[in-house]
């Protein structure tokens, strides 16, 4: 557990430095100005600076802490099914814009109640079909929002 | 005199019919999503975002600002029933609560915790009314300086008391903050960190940030462990009363937990969830029952229940007046507003007195509409706790996405929801804060803001940032929590990991 918490803690603070050093190396040719008229680079300088020493600070902190915390990730089935549903959430926004909201909507809906609930393939269409329906109604009807459509229409 | 014709003028606007629809929607919500497992008041109020983008903003705020304390009582009632807290300030509750109710006295003791809410709510927004003029006419002093210490401070005061070690709050800190810079700078227009991709000129959104962290993390950890629906009793009106002794004991702890949380709403920090706990070491301390703490004493749920609403009602203050929230629920009604296009800030009561008055007393309609809602109607968020979260998951996924989508018709937002929710899973479970993330995001900007044309003001001068008086005094006091929480630490380990235990504000 602690160990999972120090490797964690680590790779976050190592992901933090590299983005660190990307967003100042991405800011280099922003103008600094001078004290009396600072430009717009002068912020993000800053800020990149204690991003990266934080990002460091992390890092030790996770291998160097006496007293580590603990992190649980799941494991077996539950990590089986948190990845699946993890997975079905991003096919879900990857492709609500290519088949459009009410038949990618109708499908994460029976594919996650099936999939968390355990429940029969009926209960979990009728709930499909249900929440599909109350949120068109709500986002349509009463605020008028366009949503996706299937890119063949 | 100012104050109490501000109220009035407040009242005139709070019972405009599309304001008292916004406060039932609100406190409803917030009592729901405070009752559901798996989504709390921030996660909610991060959901309904996108929907106050239609509203009038005075509408908006007072429907954020709702669910917030609405939240507060639904949350509760979980602890006292399931010994399942729905939200970090209501974990202290659960020490009283569910042994009370295993006594068979749970109707009563959620009688006297709706009541001492409403009764705390009602004494921290009077004390909120009188105060106001004064705190509005001490911002008026304020310049670039002041502004550039105030938010800085507290951000660096928020990252030291909240729970988790220093790196734990910085970290997500400094990422919000950078963040927050992506797309046109205010001042000059220059498009910075956009990597030449075009949508990102415009910048994050902050609806996607919050709901990914809060909202769609949350469910995904309900996935990980659904759990059972759980069996609750059935709660009849009648047997609600309490007693003349639970009466005679509550009195007390509703004022003394009624002042804690008024103070701790004021200062930086998980402010409800903290008040709560100070109250409970207090009650231990005088409550007539005291003997009985730990072991169902009705002073344990009202002192408790007073603190974090009166602290939940006068944290709206640093955001109202000094447009600074203390925690991120908060950060998103000063969001709510800036997304209208009104700077917050000490302006705020004389520039847009129908917003700031208008709000603060349709905290004490909504009080009003809480009791009703969790009194007579308590029945209904009971069988709430019924709801499979299969189902509740299901729907959050999709109204986050479209909520999502919704604000700016982009699916640049949507793209960085997913991205939001990974983090928001892994950074929870590595045991970094994620409010001040949102924190960062929302004040980095401003603090940019403040920082250049303060040093346009003084030609360069650095020295101009800490010695006008309010800033010195600000930059004094930090210095010197900073110093006490370092000395507390070495002569008190223990005090260090019993905050760590009451985590961050979620």
């Amino acid at each position: 557990m602690t160990r999972t918490w120090r490797i964690g803690r680590a790779a976050a603070g190592a992901l933090g430095l590299i983005f660190a050093l990307l967003y100042l190396f991405e800011g280099r040719n922003l103008a600094l100005g001078r004290l009396r008229a600072p430009g717009p680079g002068i912020f993000p300088l800053v800020v990149g600076v204690i991003f990266a020493l934080v990002s460091i600070g992390v890092i030790a902190d996770a291998l160097l802490a006496k007293t580590a915390g603990a992190a649980s990730f799941p494991k077996g089935e539950d990590l089986k099914r948190l990845l699946v549903t993890f997975a079905a959430f991003f096919v879900y926004v990857l492709l609500i814009n290519v088949l459009g909201f009410l038949i990618a909507t109708l499908l994460l809906v029976i594919f996650y109640t099936r999939t968390v609930g355990r429940i029969s393939w009926l209960q979990a269409g009728a709930s499909a079909i249900g929440i599909t329906l109350v949120v068109w109604a709500v986002f349509v009807l009463v605020l008028g929002v366009k949503l996706p459509l299937p890119i063949w229409s | 005199m100012e104050a109490i014709y501000g109220l009035l003028q407040g009242f005139g606007v709070a019972f405009l019919p599309e304001n008292l629809l916004a406060a039932l929607i609100g406190v409803a919500l917030g009592t729901a999503v405070g009752v559901l497992p798996g989504l709390g008041p921030l996660g909610g109020a991060a959901l309904i975002l996108p929907f106050t983008y239609a509203m009038s903003p005075t509408a908006a705020i007072i429907m954020i600002a709702g669910i917030y304390y609405g939240g507060m009582y639904g949350g509760s009632t979980t602890s006292v029933l399931l010994n399942v807290p729905g939200e970090t300030a209501s974990v202290v509750t659960t020490l009283d609560g569910y042994p009370l109710t295993q006594k068979g006295r749970a109707g009563p003791t959620l009688f006297i915790m709706a009541v001492g809410s409403a009764v705390a709510s009602f004494i921290s927004l009077i004390l909120v009314t009188l105060w106001s003029p004064w705190l509005a006419r001490f911002g008026l002093n304020f310049g670039p300086a002041e502004f550039f210490a105030v938010m800085t401070c507290g951000l660096i005061v928020l990252s030291r008391v909240s729970g988790g070690n220093l790196v734990s709050n910085l970290f997500p800190l400094m990422i919000g903050i950078a963040a927050g810079t992506i797309g046109q700078e205010a001042v000059s227009s220059v498009a910075r960190f956009t990597f030449g991709y075009f949508p990102l000129i415009a910048g994050l959104e902050l609806t996607p940030i919050a709901i990914g962290l809060f909202g769609v993390a949350e469910i995904m950890r309900l996935v990980e462990n659904p759990g059972s629906t759980p069996k609750v009793m059935r709660i009849r009106v009648r047997d609600m009363l309490p007693s003349r002794e639970e009466w005679r004991r509550s009195w007390g702890p509703w004022g003394r937990g009624s002042l804690i949380g008024f103070v701790f709403g004021l200062l930086p920090g998980p402010s409800a969830a903290l008040s709560s706990y100070a109250s409970y070491q207090l009650e231990k301390k005088v409550a007539i029952g005291r003997a009985e703490m730990g072991k169902g004493a009705i002073e344990g749920v009202a002192g408790p229940e007073a603190a974090n609403n009166a602290a939940a009602t006068s944290g709206m203050i640093p955001v109202l007046s000094l447009g600074l929230p203390f925690s991120a629920t908060l950060a998103l009604i000063l969001a709510a507003l800036m997304i209208h296009g009104i700077q917050p800030g000490p302006l705020l009561p004389t520039q847009h007195p129908d917003i700031f008055w208008g709000v603060i007393a349709s905290m004490f309609v909504g009080n009003l509409m809480l009791l009703v809602l969790n009194i007579p109607m308590i029945g209904i968020w009971v069988s709430m706790l019924r709801v499979p979260s299969w189902l509740l998951g299901a729907f959050v996924l999709v109204v986050a996405t479209v909520g999502t989508y919704s604000a700016r018709n982009n699916m640049l937002d949507v793209y960085v929801l997913a991205g939001a929710a990974v983090m928001g899973y892994l950074f929870h479970k590595l045991g970094f804060s994620l409010a001040p993330l949102i924190l960062g995001f929302i004040l980095g900007p401003e603090i940019e803001k403040h920082l250049r044309q303060g040093l346009f003001l003084s030609r360069g001068d650095l020295t101009y940032f800490v010695e006008r008086p309010i800033a010195a005094a600000l930059w004094g006091i930090t210095i010197a929590v900073i110093v006490g929480v370092l000395l507390l630490r070495v002569f008190r380990r223990d005090v260090s990991q019993r905050l760590a235990t009451l985590e961050a504000d979620p």
